[in-house]
């Protein structure tokens, strides 16, 4: 078994125990950081962009427009060298030179564009009676599109925000093209260097198991998320006991005719 | 209290106001009835401002709402509406659902928002399900729900736009006794209906709409017992 050439290459024990625990303390820990930091900045812009984009006037959904059809036409390792190498470059440091600041940046400007889309389409979705309803109470359009409008809409698009989780966390594996300090290094960058120590490619898969550890839970648990607003909304099944009305049946639920 | 001057309204080709005007005094129930496309539900929404008239005005207690640079907002917390698809907010509770303009656009405490949207519940008596989501309610629920949500803002008009249109009909006697109950305290009511009877029984003046304007206008008695407008003669033939 240990001389066939395709388990050799890929199914190293002894080099995938080895690369492990730098993996997990290092690299595990540097993905998940720049993941969740660019999960996080790719939210906030998204949800910025995407009520600009719902705007009625053309000249507020115009710089929302072109920066999505940017960032989302642009290959990602092309924008990451942009703003990692071309920033820096070009005199604006504000993460000096460590490339780790950068690389959330980069990444979360990226996810920013996707889920403004995403988000967009979903509060799009939502009856326009739920905004002319809280705008008849006297809320403001954003007022109303905090509080009633938005929070519907981003429950509705929980699945396909979740595949846009999952590929923030795949992406962080670009920042490799900066180059990263030694404590800095995450996931990829690691195995990068363990193949390149051991001329072994078992390294990759051991850093592939790691990714598969964050994303295939990430994408089941929001979808359990997901599954549970929902199942939280249909429980409608049981009719409610009218009270003190005259003796007709229990009424059945209609749960409105939209 | 309201005065409705001349309003037109268009939407793209289709004139759905053709110059309406009616004043509605205050403590008055007016019904509003008429076919599908007569631009009943269009009257209200300039009412409250859903919808901006082309031309025309419309006045509140003397002050006319459809000026630019009128606060919308401000105007449209004394001016209730209810909507046909009762249009709660289904991620919120019950209570959340009647508390949400007091606290966010009266900004009231958590506290007194509460107490008054508890009232209001009762008034509609459906305190017991104020924990609940509105989706496990019935339709009549949510529609007196949404009753409630209007009337915690303390309007001094109230508009119903089709309110019982979409309820089973075991379900609209609820909500139009509510209205009845309404009417009776002396609310200012605006009602679109097709409910006949409640516009013959609860109302002080009904108008009839055809064609984007005010066909005929009346007392109950006279509507239904009198009719003149020959369309309003086919109307009835057709709804009685």
């Amino acid at each position: 078994m240990k001389d066939n050439p395709f388990i050799r290459t890929f199914l190293n024990w002894d080099i995938i125990l080895d690369s492990f625990p730098r993996l997990l303390a290092e690299g595990l820990r540097n993905t998940l950081l720049i993941a969740l930091l660019s999960i996080v900045l790719g939210v906030v812009i998204g949800l910025v962009l995407a009520v600009l984009l719902l705007s009625k006037r053309w000249w507020v959904r115009l710089p929302a427009r072109v920066y999505v059809d940017v960032f989302r036409g642009l290959p990602v390792v092309l924008t990451v060298m942009l703003i990692g190498v071309g920033l820096p470059a070009a005199g604006f440091r504000p993460f000096g030179t460590a490339a780790f600041g950068y690389a959330v940046l980069a990444i979360g400007v990226i996810s920013g564009a996707y889920s403004a889309e995403i988000f967009r389409s979903g509060i799009q979705s939502v009856d326009p009676g739920q905004m002319q309803a809280a705008r008849s109470l006297g809320m403001s359009y954003f007022t109303a599109m905090r509080l009633v409008v938005v929070p519907q809409g981003l429950r509705r698009v929980l699945p396909a925000q979740a595949g846009q989780f999952v590929k923030d966390v795949k992406e962080s594996s670009l920042v490799y093209v900066l180059g990263l300090a030694t404590g800095q290094r995450e996931l990829f960058f690691i195995a990068q260097e363990e193949v390149a120590r051991t001329y072994n490619s078992s390294p990759l898969l051991a850093a592939g198991l790691c990714y598969l550890a964050i994303t295939i839970p990430l994408t089941h648990g929001v979808n359990w998320l997901d599954r549970r607003l929902r199942e939280g909304r249909s429980v409608r099944v049981i009719p409610l006991p009218e009270p003190d009305l005259d003796a007709t049946a229990p009424v059945p639920s209609t749960g409105g005719a939209r | 209290m309201i005065e409705i001057d001349r309003v037109r309204k268009s939407f793209g080709a289709v004139a759905v106001l053709r110059g309406v005007s009616l004043k509605i005094d205050r403590g008055e129930t007016v019904s509003v009835i008429g076919a599908s496309g007569s631009g009943k539900s269009t009257l209200l929404r300039c009412v409250n401002l859903l919808e901006r008239p082309d031309s025309g005005r419309v006045l509140l207690d003397g002050v006319c709402i459809t000026d630019k640079g009128v606060d919308v907002d401000a105007t449209r917390t004394r001016i209730g509406m209810v909507f046909q698809h009762f249009n709660l907010f289904p991620h919120m509770s019950v209570l959340a659902n009647v508390t949400v303009g007091l606290r966010h656009v009266r900004r009231l405490t958590a506290a007194e928002a509460g107490e008054i949207a508890m009232r209001r519940l009762e008034t509609v008596g459906l305190a017991h399900l104020a924990g609940q989501r509105p989706a496990r309610l019935s339709g009549g629920q949510q529609q007196r729900v949404a009753i409630a949500r209007a009337l915690a803002m303390e309007p001094d008009v109230m508009l119903f736009d089709e309110a019982t249109s979409a309820l089973d009909p075991e379900l609209v006697k609820d909500v139009l006794s509510i209205m009845r109950d309404l009417a009776g305290s002396g609310m200012t009511m605006i009602v679109v209906t097709h409910e006949m009877g409640f516009a013959r029984e609860a109302s002080q003046r009904v108008v009839f709409m055809a064609d984007g304007i005010v066909a005929e206008s009346g007392p109950p008695a006279q509507i239904f017992e009198d009719p003149q407008h020959p369309r309003l003669v086919r109307f009835l033939s057709q709804v009685l």
